[in-house]
Formats: structure tokens, C-alpha cells, sequence
């Protein structure tokens, strides 16, 4: 069994991880380290010999806490290497520094791995084993707060007119998405937002990713400047055509 | 769950993002009720675990897994100077441990005893205690506990958190039957050592429980 977590809840509950996790950590545990590496670098959920995130956190923690410095040299590039892959994808370069925002989280959570095995608090962590992505998110959040205007990092959805100069949402549908997307919030967004999410998945993949680089992270469907990351550079279609995606997804979203 | 103005940010938002898989409505009324002070920190964190869970992660998106990117690299020599950082800070506090009070050394047999009663545990459990044979990051995390111990020594919790944190040390005055040099153990973590210590059901329930 791989060692219990120290955090509790206020209702005095340990934390606990999923048995999967459980699971994988007691598989890895046996295994020795090339192997775990071999692992460690799969980064294919659906590989049969991937190794969960939570499951390779807790091999560093128990490397640091052996004093296996081997092991924490060898194990930690490929946890932080999906860290970037994440945060690539919640702190998309189109907001102004993502790069110095992405490089603060990372560093944040190294922070929490150089304090296991000393006399630092490293309980933050035990959330990680549980949830690794719910970690990062707070991680991130705890960034981002700093920035406490984070409208300024999306593009206005309302401004985006096709070839014709036609707005490709009249109706505001997109417009509002985008604002609930971002923060500060009201509990009326969270609201909405859940509602949304829900009927976004539901569209057609184009619309769906055109909907999700332009709404909820924030990028331009299209620009003029070839060295700018669009929504239409990381689709490779053309910003006409991710205009239209928008427009089909504002129609059914709107009708819904 | 209940109010608590001093509960940390972090635990708040913690237990929000473990409460469930995606966070609903209902789930934020209560915790937006239960933590005022935090409502719009935990409305904001709410809207970034929805979009969170709408973006989902992508195994096509990965490099070359024998190079290690620039950003990577930086972390890494971040983690280096981190480690350095805090190991130097970790080596002072051990180093002046014996400055520390001994919550325990002007105990007698009766007092310990009658401290053990009250905590609802047993003498072994408080030789653990005494003896930092506990894993200073599970007790301390433990609020509960560490104000019901600093109550019951009638000492503030602070140093009952210093001395939880002080480095584990073998007792002198004990005599020793062994072939070799005694030596410092792996501590247990707050749950194990609950668990055997030879505590009852109900002790264990009630030490886990603070």
C-alpha cells in the first residue's frame, strides 16, 4: 500500500486517492526505476502501460523522501514535461506572458516538491495524488488571481464579423460564453457556464474546437499577423473558416 | 464542514475541487455559504474548474520525449534552487531542536499518564509523541489534534507545533540491547501510528476524528 496522505478535511477526513491510483502506485512501486521512466515518459492516456500523473507524483515524493536523488533527477523531467503539456493548454499563448505564467506555476509546484522531506509544509501536494490536474488548476488560479483582470487577455468575440463584414454572432450567444469564461465571475456565469459546457459537447468537432481556442481560452479565430497563434493556425484552416465554424455553433447554441 | 474565518485559501479551495468530479451549482452555493469570505474566490475558481474539465488532455500535442523543453529546463533549475533554499532553512531550526522546550521533560508518571487520559490515547502513543516518532507534516496538518495536545499541556499551540517539528532524537537514559548502534527509525505517519499503537477502535476513531 503506498503511504497514506496527510491532509484532512475540516470534517476531519483523509484525504483519499482513487483506488485506480492506488492501484497503479503500488504497480509502479514494484517496479524498478528504468522501468518506471519508461513509463513515466508515455504521455498516451490510452497506452495500457501509461502511468497516471498522480501515480508518477508519488514517486517523486518518495524519492525525495528516501533521499533518492537518482530517482528525483530521473522522474521529475517527465512529470514537469506534462505539467507544460497542461498548462500549454489552460494558459494559451495568445494571453499576453503566457510563457512568464506558465514558467510561475511550474515553478510554484517545484516549490512543493523541494519541500518534501524537510520540515516544510508539503501537504498541498496530497491534492495532486487525488486529482493531479484539479492541483494545477488551483495552481493556476492562484496565478491568475494575481492578474485579477483577465478579460483583458480574450479576444471580443462580438467584434468578429465574416468576408461579407456580417457579425458572426448577432445574437451575443458567443459573446456571453465568453464572458462567463472569464474572471471575475458571478455565480450566475457559473451557472450558464455549466449549461453551455454541456451543449457545446454536443456540437460537431470543428464547431466544438473552434468554440472552445476562441471562447473559453481566449484566441482570435483568425489575424493578419502570420506570427500570431490563432485559432486558425493550431486548426490549419483558414480564419474564414474558423468564422464560420463560430457562426454554424452561435445558430445551434442559440436555438437550444 | 463548518465556518472557520481562519481556514486557509488553499484548503478551501482544495476542498471545493476534491467535493466533486465537476463542480455544480449546488455544491458552490454551500461552500460560498459556508465560507463567505471566499465567495467570490471560489465562484472564480469554479468557472476555471468548468473550463478545466472542458479542455481535456490531448497525447498528440507531445513532443519528443528525450529532449526536455526550455520552460522544463527552467523548472527543474528552479526545483534545484528551491531544494537548496529550503534544506538550508530546515538545517537551522534542527540544529537548535535541544532549544526547543521539552513539552514532556517535566512530566512525571502520573502527568503523563493522566495527559494520554485526556487525549483519549494510550502510553505508547504518547512515548511516540514525546519521542518525534511521528512524521512532523501528518501531525501538524492535524489542527484538531495539535490544539487538544497544546490544551491538555497547557502550552500555546505553537510550540507544540515547533516541538512536532523538531528532529526525531533517541532517547538518552535508556538502555539499549542490540549488537549495533541505535539509530533513528522511519517515522510513522499520524494514521499509522493511530493504528498501532494498540489503541482501541473508539480511541482511534476519536484521534482521527480531531
Amino acid at each position: 500500500m503506498p503511504r497514506a496522505l496527510n491532509k484532512i478535511t475540516k470534517g476531519g477526513v483523509g484525504y483519499q486517492r482513487p483506488p485506480a491510483i492506488t492501484a497503479s502506485i503500488d504497480a509502479a512501486l514494484k517496479e524498478d526505476l528504468d522501468e518506471q521512466l519508461r513509463r513515466a515518459k508515455i504521455h498516451n492516456p490510452s497506452d495500457p502501460d501509461y502511468m497516471p500523473s498522480e501515480c508518477l507524483l508519488h514517486l517523486v515524493r518518495e524519492a525525495r523522501l528516501s533521499g533518492n536523488k537518482r530517482a528525483v533527477d530521473r522522474l521529475l523531467p517527465p512529470l514537469l514535461a506534462r505539467c507544460e503539456v497542461r498548462l500549454k493548454r489552460t494558459i494559451p499563448d495568445s494571453w499576453p506572458d503566457a510563457e512568464g505564467m506558465r514558467d510561475d506555476v511550474l515553478q510554484a509546484f517545484c516549490e512543493l516538491i523541494a519541500r518534501v522531506g524537510t520540515n516544510h509544509d508539503a501537504t498541498m501536494l496530497d491534492i495532486f495524488e487525488c486529482k493531479f490536474n484539479k492541483g494545477l488548476a488551483t495552481l493556476r488560479y492562484r496565478r491568475l488571481r494575481k492578474e485579477n483582470n483577465r478579460i483583458k487577455l480574450f479576444r471580443n468575440i462580438g467584434e468578429e464579423v465574416d468576408d461579407d463584414g456580417n457579425p458572426v454572432d448577432p445574437d451575443d450567444t458567443l459573446s456571453r460564453l465568453s464572458r462567463a469564461a472569464q474572471t471575475p465571475a458571478g455565480q450566475e456565469d457559473f451557472v450558464y457556464l455549466a449549461e453551455m459546457l454541456e451543449a457545446i459537447k454536443e456540437l460537431p468537432p470543428a464547431q466544438r474546437k473552434a468554440v472552445e481556442l476562441c471562447c473559453l481560452q481566449g484566441y482570435a479565430p483568425g489575424s493578419e499577423d502570420p506570427d500570431e497563434i490563432t485559432a486558425a493556425t493550431i486548426c490549419g484552416i483558414s480564419g474564414t473558416a474558423v468564422r464560420k465554424n463560430l457562426r454554424k455553433a452561435a445558430e445551434k447554441l442559440k436555438a437550444r | 464542514m463548518t465556518t472557520s474565518p481562519a481556514t486557509p485559501l488553499d484548503d478551501v479551495l482544495h476542498a471545493f475541487a476534491m467535493a466533486k468530479a465537476v463542480p455544480d451549482p449546488e455544491t458552490l452555493e454551500e461552500f460560498t455559504r459556508n465560507y463567505p469570505e471566499y465567495a467570490d474566490a471560489l465562484t472564480d475558481f469554479a468557472v476555471q474548474l468548468l473550463l478545466d474539465d472542458a479542455i481535456p488532455d490531448e497525447a498528440e500535442e507531445i513532443g519528443d520525449s528525450e529532449t526536455v523543453s526550455p520552460a522544463v529546463s527552467r523548472a527543474i533549475s528552479y526545483f534545484q534552487n528551491a531544494v537548496y533554499e529550503v534544506e538550508k532553512k530546515s538545517a537551522a531550526p534542527l540544529h537548535s531542536v535541544p532549544q526547543t522546550k521539552n513539552l514532556f521533560a517535566d512530566m512525571d508518571r502520573a502527568r503523563f499518564r493522566s495527559v494520554a487520559s485526556s487525549l483519549h490515547a494510550n502510553n505508547t502513543f504518547m512515548i511516540k509523541l514525546r519521542d518525534r516518532m511521528i512524521e512532523p507534516d501528518s501531525l501538524i496538518s492535524r489542527t484538531g489534534f495539535c490544539q487538544k495536545v497544546a490544551q491538555e499541556l497547557g502550552e500555546p499551540i505553537d510550540l507544540v507545533v515547533a516541538y512536532f517539528k523538531g528532529e526525531q532524537v533517541i532517547a538518552r537514559g535508556q538502555h539499549f540491547k542490540s549488537d549495533e548502534k541505535p539509530a533513528v527509525s522511519r517515522r510513522e505517519t499520524f494514521e499509522e501510528a493511530v493504528r498501532n499503537s494498540g489503541l482501541t477502535p473508539e480511541q482511534q476513531s476519536y484521534l482521527l476524528g480531531l
